[in-house]
């Protein structure tokens, strides 16, 4: 940093907004970032292509597992507890 | 023949808003209403309606199964994507436009800002709201649950 200069830009009336950063912003952002090119991404041929296809498959294509959970409670929890 | 709401008008309709809580429940299927809201989205699908997602309830939807841990992994995004990126789907963005239609509505004031966005988002598409929550059930006059909707 150039002190003296920024001295003088001071002295000169320049405003400066200090932000301070404990890490890099590219440490923040993941190596395989899907901002970049998410229409050129692997597309899974596996998948349905055609929304009736999954649904009527929805046993088999769902993310979900583990125990049965009300989504409307705790999306309305989350929603409560934000802005 | 277009369905109607079977208690709170004999409105037809022909477009749909989708709900976080509706979206979230047919793709966890471990859902409590999963097959439900299942078969309520596939009669749209078939059936030819306009179906709309305000684009924070996309955000929504995804960040709420990623933090349950059910959406994980590269490869549960891109499925993620390959269903939300489907043509059936129209997206109402948050845009200037729709703040100045969003404005007008103090009658949202009660609503939390999601609940509200997506509220006036059926409302600016005319359309039919649908969700499993209780607090925008209770509040929108837009909103209803699948069970209400006889096709």
């Amino acid at each position: 940093m150039n002190f003296p200069q920024i001295k003088k830009d001071l002295d000169n009336g320049v405003r400066f907004k200090i932000i301070y950063r404990s890490r890099p912003l590219a440490d923040l952002v993941p190596s395989d970032s899907l901002m970049e090119d998410d229409d050129s991404e692997s597309y899974d041929d596996d998948f349905p292509k055609n929304m009736e296809e999954f649904l009527k498959n929805i046993d088999k294509y769902a993310f979900g597992k583990g125990e049965p959970f009300d989504a409307a409670a705790e999306i309305r929890k989350e929603r409560d507890s934000g802005y | 023949m277009p369905p109607q709401k079977s208690e709170k008008s004999e409105t037809q309709v022909t477009k749909f808003t989708l709900d976080s809580s509706f979206l979230a429940s047919i793709l966890a299927g471990n859902e409590l209403k999963s097959r439900e809201s299942t078969k309520f989205l596939l009669k749209l699908i078939s059936s030819g309606y306009e179906i709309f997602i305000p684009m924070i309830v996309l955000f929504e939807t995804f960040h709420f199964l990623r933090r349950r841990g059910d959406v994980a992994g590269v490869k549960d995004y891109i499925h993620f994507q390959q269903i939300f990126f489907h043509s059936r789907f129209k997206y109402v963005s948050n845009s200037l436009k729709f703040f100045k239609f969003f404005k007008r509505f103090t009658f949202l004031s009660d609503l939390k800002t999601s609940d509200a966005i997506i509220v006036s988002a059926a409302l600016l598409k005319n359309s039919m709201l649908i969700t499993w929550d209780k607090k925008i059930l209770s509040t929108a006059s837009n909103a209803y649950t699948p069970e209400e909707i006889d096709f």
